[in-house]
């Protein structure tokens, strides 16, 4: 994947934002969970959609999910990035939350809606995102 | 006190191709204007307010287009709505009109819908800006990317298969051939679907639509006026509903589980309660649904109640929906063969009047009484429906 090409996004700080970046920067994935209903969410917003209480903290994530959706793309939005590249929902199984993210490290017509994955990190212009590749089998 | 019924009394489109440099946008919008003030054989001068439906600027070459075709729709000293949810925009266009002229405060509304895709470089990559882009922009998506994950949950879980899609766009190619308006006039074949170029799994070019430049406008009036003439298409019911934000906000909801579109659901629903509606399969004549890929059609007839959840393939695999079927959808050949963003969803609910007052010419429907008009915007998140019928309620 040409990592030049991807992204022309700032990612603002600010308390609602900064944590997560800062997080992934270390290569730690967090999420949101409310003190209140003890549920987790994504993205990050001022109130818990679920219960609508303001009194939720960034915990870590365990970074293990599955594969809800996804879609190997052919023609990038950005005629300068690289494909075929796969685009994804991914579930955190465990801790209920969901985030759109790119499966990487595993050709596309590999991937499959119910696979087991794992966070990877992709780093460009000094930002490091989070995206998923197949856990190992061994691992599952 | 009685209620104020509304009615479409004509309806004006112009030819859609991938650019219409042959006209400036003036020209353009005065071409579906003058053939819909013709339609309805109503003068300029009666018309009471106007509604312009217009959606993304950046593809328009030129910001506040109704400033510039001002008197190509004879707005100047009228009252004026400019009205914009995405591609639902030439839905929410007569919603809009509809409510001015029930609320008692216009009698005769114009609605225009323009949209002019050549003036943008690239639409999909206009589309990425859509998304939230602090989480989602750098996964680099766009309208058919955001879509494909659609038809991957549909392949998972409703069995959808690429048999299925290519029908769908055989169909609607074949129904174009039957309206002199729309954009692409080719036989196709399901191996010509098969054999296109892949964009995002399971997508490919053939189940998709094109960019087209085009305009539309319908004149719109109070049930009084419309009594006295020979056809006109009654407005019965109307819907309109908004989903959440996020994509992953959409996965593993009780109702639609990001495989069948809510949204499109619950607007649907106001509209047939409305018109009081039971059985949309049976008490249907027609549908033009807003739906710009082909795994779309087939969500949307579970959305819109014409088969059970879970079992749309089974109108494909039936050809209900064909024009030999019980249920014709989109006989204009629909959105995958005109897309002129904004306007297209009035250009649905244009073709749904059409059929109700007998007059689609080629793509005609025998007989349609009550028709299904829909529109579809911002990837999936704003809808509109709306009920047409041949007879008014009263």
């Amino acid at each position: 994947m040409n990592s030049d090409h991807r992204g022309t996004n700032d990612h603002p700080g600010g308390e609602l934002t900064a944590p997560f970046w800062e997080a992934t920067a270390r290569h730690e994935l967090v999420r949101p969970v409310c003190g209140s209903c003890g549920r987790s969410f994504f993205v990050p917003q001022y109130l818990c959609p679920h219960c609508g209480s303001e009194n939720w903290e960034y915990e870590p994530s365990d970074g293990r999910g599955t594969v809800a959706s996804y879609t190997v793309v052919h023609r990038a939005p950005d005629p300068r990035f690289e494909t075929p590249y796969v685009v994804a929902v991914v579930d955190l199984v465990e801790e209920g939350w969901s985030l759109m993210t790119n499966i990487v490290g595993v050709p596309g017509e590999e991937v499959e809606i119910g696979m087991p994955v794992e966070v990877s990190w992709i780093e460009f212009e000094g930002d490091t995102l989070p995206g998923f590749t197949p856990r190992e089998k061994a691992a599952v | 006190m009685s209620v104020i019924e509304v009615a479409v009394l004509g309806f004006g489109q112009t030819k859609y191709k991938t650019s219409r440099a042959d006209v400036g946008t003036p020209e353009l919008v005065f071409e579906a204007v003058s053939r819909a003030l013709a339609d309805s054989d109503t003068e300029l001068r009666d018309i009471d307010a106007v509604v312009f439906a217009s959606a993304p600027e950046v593809f328009e070459g030129v910001y506040e287009p109704e400033r510039w075709c001002i008197d190509a729709f004879g707005g100047v000293g009228k009252p004026l709505i400019r009205v914009h949810t995405g591609g639902a925009t030439g839905g929410s266009g007569p919603l809009a009109a509809s409510r001015l002229i029930s609320s008692g405060m216009y009698e005769n509304v114009l609605v225009v819908g323009l949209q002019r895709t050549s003036e943008t470089a690239d639409a999909q990559q206009v589309f990425t800006t859509i998304f939230d882009p602090i989480y989602e922009q750098d996964v680099q998506l766009n309208v058919i990317t955001g879509i494909a994950l659609v038809a991957s949950r549909q392949m998972e879980f409703f069995g959808l298969t690429e048999d299925h899609m290519a029908a769908i766009s055989v169909k609607n190619f074949d129904n174009a051939l039957r309206n002199p308006y729309a954009h692409l006039h080719k036989r196709i074949t399901e191996q010509d679907v098969k054999d296109s170029r892949q964009l995002a799994w399971p997508l490919r070019l053939l189940h998709t639509c094109p960019r087209s430049d085009g305009a539309a406008a319908v004149v719109m009036s109070s049930g009084e006026k419309a009594r006295n003439r020979s056809s006109a298409a009654w407005v019965r019911g109307l819907g309109c509903a908004a989903d959440v934000y996020r994509i992953g906000d959409r996965i593993h909801d009780t109702e639609s589980d990001y495989a069948i579109p809510r949204a499109q659901a619950w607007s649907a629903q106001q509209a047939y309660t409305e018109a009081g509606i039971i059985d949309p399969r049976r008490e249907l004549d027609v549908v033009e649904v807003y739906a710009p890929f082909s795994n779309l059609e087939v969500a949307y007839y579970e959305a819109l109640g014409l088969a059970p959840h879970g079992k749309g393939i089974e109108l494909v695999e039936t050809g209900a929906t064909t024009m030999q079927g019980d249920i014709p959808v989109v006989p204009s050949g629909g959105c995958m063969t005109a897309n002129p963003i904004g306007a297209t969803g009035l250009i649905r609910f244009g073709e749904a009047a059409l059929q109700v007052m007998g007059r689609a010419g080629d793509h005609q429907v025998d007989g349609a009484r009550l028709a299904l008009a829909t529109a579809c915007g911002g990837i999936d998140q704003f809808y509109t429906s709306a009920v047409l019928a041949s007879e008014p309620k009263q």
